[in-house]
């Protein structure tokens, strides 16, 4: 590729359209916008919000707790607030941050002019927001949940908690994954394929290499959380016994499960937040990062190895001794990871001249704190001491050290380092100061007094202490630092207001001379043309960069096809391969958000008959909004410069699409894996509930052959289908239409005839847990063929409208990997339904 | 132009990620042996035994993948395979030491 290929001067209204394809819609259509830009704005914006809300309300646990004997906050409504505090700022706020973050700057990292699904972001923010609101509004009508940020039950079974309070979390929470793993996937597919040409893996941001690691991490811890929650709603709403003792079940499946997504989850928040401590260290220090490789290293390796420790959590719930000390070396061995990267972080520090300014502050402040955390956490590696410290202020110490020191100082100082990419002027140094100086000692006087008062035997989760135990003024200098936090998070936000200027024309640009893409003259459209990377600081070795990438002598400098449009590179080498047309402000996505939304909302409060107008109209809206993708190839190919010509359209395992939906089928797969621990979980603890003990008649074989047959002819008249779809200039659209229609019905009938043949046994799900795990295998499944039908249908109507031809084939290819997942989980679904009793009794 | 399809990614993300799913099958093993063995009615000294077969053969495996990132990486093509390959070889490495580190545990607790 040769470096300036195109002539200048740029041809007369190349720019201005450029400008009015991607400008922000006008009036009450804001909200329809989806450009990265805004979308990941306002998500910065709404994640800062939750921040704020489950911060007040840490301040008045803490005023609460100031004195010995207080009554300001009575026990149920301090249950609540511990609870709302740590699940808002868990998911509504950690999560959704670096999500945020990601959505706003990957896409400038990678000189994409956009992500690849722009109304899937966007369709991912409103549902965050909807539901988050509503989910936080609990509180002023005294539902809101009051479990604990784990839930565990029996305590949130019906027993123990007879109101509608552990719904709205089951629910809420449910729900609010489901927009992150939209988001998860939006980046996965973003990062692989929307790289600037010649920006190979090794050449990637370390940023969007923590953020793919995010993402992937989000793809297999969070269906674990999602099947718990989804379990225990089964259970609560129709007594379907997975965690009742009694009947077979036990509550610590529930903690297996929940652990198995929530120790991830603590690396989920922090693996992004150590991404953006690597960016920004080098822009300090004007020295690249020393161990690139390394660090990378570290994040795939702490993902991994983070999946391996979730019983760390559950140290005091008697485990065999061999599996305690098992997960204790493991917990021991995840802190090699972390001390690489701090390591590089030194390094690089010492390598270069650290200027000291506000992100490098908080980046010292995140260092310190960060590192008195993860010496807290190797002490409660140690089972002996997480036996004495499990439950008490010790660990509400260690988990804010490691909480706030690994991902709300890295927030900060991202706030303060990026601002210019977005503002017209950055936000200011003297304020900063405040702000950091306020923090990092509120922090610590907060906290460091709990591990103290912790060690003094003070339990978490109390709602007031009596006078003789010693514990109040540990506890009234927690109060104080904490409104010493207050005032450093209230600086920032008066910095914001009063210097933040958003901009997406003249913004304040390079000030800090850094050397990522992220960089470049940013308008509206993302940079003006798309730059060939051949370095990981381009802005460093290339002192023209900048200027040629915006009088538009690289890629791309126009809308080739007159739309919105990003360049679609391969996944390794980043090679150019297609011009992707994506879609632009849309209503519909805003309102399946709203409805999906709605109808889980009404659902929680048992409105059946408007939860489901309001799921018909979500569908409704998904459908309108599908129906515009998948564009076919509405235009020929186009020279993109240097006399490139790439296709607008391609199909198959090339295209975009498809790696989202390998993505999504991933995430069923987890789900699946998790629901299958479940099903041999129960069986170790309650073998007497299963047939061989209770002498529950299993279906004959022949009702599961029966079943794996029609799912076999399901994933055989698609095959079918396909082999027509290429051949439909021949034979017409006709016998395509029949097979994907037989497909359907025949995914159905699989589903039905498995469900009939243990109803028929006399088996319900309220029986027992060996009852209520066998209908839950089942109601995945129909899950799966109830979107498979969906899809088909869908298929059909395109097909019908004329939207789908040999060429034109993306929708039906989804639909046809989708309809193979569901048969393949099928039948893996029988062989364990039927084979497990059959084999161990 | 047209560069590595999914069939090429998959490679590429296996033999990076060679050593790390070692340690995550070894994991999954020691971790169902003794969590589901009990149930299955195995006797503690064969789990034990059994665990240790188990480190033998993830070490065994992991230091024969070193020395292959090592080899190879001194052969192929130079420009991207050779981080690819670097890469690899680090994350073998952590593999073995998560390996070790957590068989400590079959020493540590007494029978
Ligand atoms: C900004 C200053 C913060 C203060 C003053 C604060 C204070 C508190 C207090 C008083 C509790 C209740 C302890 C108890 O009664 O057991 C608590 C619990 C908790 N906090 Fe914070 N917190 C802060 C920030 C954060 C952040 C940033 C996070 C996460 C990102 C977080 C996550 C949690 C969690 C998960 C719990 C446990 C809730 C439970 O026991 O269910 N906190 N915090
Ligand atoms: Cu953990």
């Amino acid at each position: 590729m040769s470096d300036f290929p195109n002539a200048l001067p740029r041809p007369k209204g190349e720019l201005a359209e450029l400008e009015a394809i991607w400008k922000l819609p006008r009036g009450p259509g804001v909200l329809t916008v989806v450009n990265n830009t805004y979308i990941g704005l306002a998500y910065v914006a709404t994640a800062l919000l939750f921040f704020v809300l489950a911060g007040i309300l840490a301040l008045l646990m803490r005023l609460q707790l100031a004195v010995p004997d207080n009554t300001l906050i009575d026990q149920g409504t301090y249950n609540q607030f511990f609870t709302m505090h740590g699940t808002v700022m868990m998911f509504l706020f950690a999560v959704p941050v670096v999500e945020a973050v990601g959505i706003l700057l990957l896409p400038q990292m990678q000189a994409a002019r956009d992500l690849p699904f722009p109304r899937l972001s966007a369709f991912a923010f409103w549902a965050y927001l909807i539901g988050g609101l509503f989910f936080f509004g609990s509180l002023f009508f005294g539902l809101a949940p009051d479990g604990g940020w784990f839930m565990y039950p029996p305590l949130t079974g019906t027993r123990y908690s007879p109101g509608d309070n552990a719904d709205f979390w089951l629910v809420g929470i449910g729900f609010i994954e489901i927009s992150a793993i939209a988001g998860a996937i939006e980046i996965i597919v973003g990062i692989l394929r929307t790289r600037a040409p010649g920006m190979t893996l090794d050449k990637m941001p370390v940023f969007a290499w923590a953020m793919l690691v995010f993402a992937g991490m989000i793809l297999f811890a969070f269906p674990a959380v999602i099947l718990a929650t989804f379990l225990l709603e089964l259970e609560r709403a129709f007594q379907w016994p997975f965690f009742i003792p009694d009947k077979g079940g036990d509550p610590l499946l529930w903690q297996h499960l929940f652990w198995f997504f929530g120790h991830p989850e603590v690396y989920i928040i922090f693996l992004p937040a150590a991404g953006m401590v690597s960016m920004i260290v080098p822009a300090m220090t004007g020295v690249p990062l020393v161990g690139y490789r390394l660090v990378v290293v570290a994040l795939v390796a702490t993902a991994f190895f983070s999946f391996g420790l979730w019983v760390h959590h559950m140290f005091a719930t008697g485990i065999p001794e061999l599996s305690l000390a098992f997960f204790s070396a493991a917990s021991v061995a995840v802190a090699v990871p972390s001390g690489i990267q701090v390591f590089s972080w030194i390094a690089t520090i010492a390598a270069g001249r650290l200027r000291l300014t506000v992100p490098s502050l908080f980046v010292l402040g995140f260092l310190a704190i960060f590192v008195i955390g993860g010496l807290t956490g190797v002490m409660v590696a140690m089972v002996p001491f997480d036996l004495q410290t499990h439950d008490t202020y010790f660990i509400v110490a260690h988990l804010h050290y490691v909480l706030i020191g690994g991902m709300v100082f890295p927030v900060f100082a991202a706030i303060y380092h990026w601002t210019p990419i977005l503002s017209a002027r950055p936000l200011s140094e003297r304020l900063g100061r405040w702000s950091f100086g306020l923090l990092f000692v509120g922090v610590n006087v907060t906290f460091f007094p709990m591990h103290i008062v912790g060690l003094m035997g003070m339990p978490r989760r109390v709602y007031t202490y009596p006078e003789q135990m010693g514990w109040d003024w540990p506890n009234l200098l927690s109060t104080a630092g904490a409104f010493a936090i207050a005032a450093g998070v209230l600086v920032c936000l008066v910095d914001l207001a009063l210097n933040f200027r958003f901009t997406t024309t003249g913004s304040a640009g390079n000030v800090w001379r850094a050397g990522t893409l992220e960089w470049l003259p940013n308008e509206v459209y993302g940079t003006r043309s798309i730059p060939v990377v051949s370095s990981r600081e381009p802005l460093w070795d290339d002192a023209n960069l900048a200027e040629d990438v915006r009088a538009g002598r690289y890629f791309l400098p126009g809308a080739s096809t007159g739309g919105r449009e990003t360049l679609i590179t391969s996944p390794i080498h980043a090679d150019p391969q297609y011009l992707l047309q994506i879609p632009g402000p849309s209503w519909r996505s805003l309102l399946a958000a709203a409805f999906t939304a709605a109808f889980f909302l009404l659902l929680t409060v048992k409105l059946v008959v408007p939860a489901v107008a309001c799921g018909v109209l979500a569908v409704a809206m998904i459908i309108a909004w599908l129906w515009q993708t998948d564009p076919g190839a509405n235009h020929p190919p186009v020279d993109i410069g240097d006399d490139l010509v790439l296709p607008v359209y391609v199909t198959g395992p090339a295209s975009h699409s498809w790696w989202a939906m390998v993505a999504l089928l991933l995430v069923a797969a987890s789900l699946f894996i998790a629901l299958f621990f479940s099903y041999l979980y129960n069986w170790t603890v309650s073998p007497q509930v299963w047939p061989a003990a209770t002498g529950q008649r299993l279906p004959v074989a022949s009702w599961p052959a029966a079943s794996a047959t029609a799912f076999m002819v399901g994933s055989v008249a698609m095959a079918f289908s396909g082999q027509m779809l290429a051949r439909a200039r021949e034979y017409g659209d006709w016998p395509v239409r029949l097979g994907i229609a037989c497909a359907c019905l025949a995914l159905a009938a699989g589903a039905l005839i498995e469900l009939q043949g243990h109803w028929q046994t006399g088996l319900r799900p309220a029986m027992n847990s060996y009852g209520a795990l066998v209908y839950a295998v089942i109601a995945v499944q129909c899950q799966l063929v109830a979107v498979a039908v969906f899809m088909g249908l869908y298929t059909i109507a395109r097909s019908a409208a004329g939207m789908l031809t040999p060429v034109r084939r993306a929708t039906f290819d989804n639909t046809l990997l989708f309809c193979h997942y569901t048969v393949g989980q099928g039948l893996l679904g029988l062989l364990i339904v039927h084979g497990f009793p059959r084999i161990a009794g | 132009m047209i560069g590595v399809g999914p069939g090429g990614f998959v490679r590429y993300l296996l033999s990076m990620l060679a050593g790390p799913l070692i340690w995550f099958i070894y994991f999954s093993v020691i971790y169902g042996v003794v969590g589901f063995g009990g149930a299955f009615g195995f006797a503690p000294s064969g789990i034990r035994l059994f665990a240790w077969a188990a480190t033998l053969a993830a070490g065994a495996a992991l230091i024969l993948l070193l020395w292959y990132a090592r080899r190879s990486r001194a052969s192929i093509e130079p420009k991207g395979p050779r981080a690819v390959h670097e890469v690899a070889g680090f994350l073998t490495a952590l593999s073995l030491f998560a390996v070790l580190i957590e068989a400590l545990a079959l020493l540590i607790v007494p029978l």
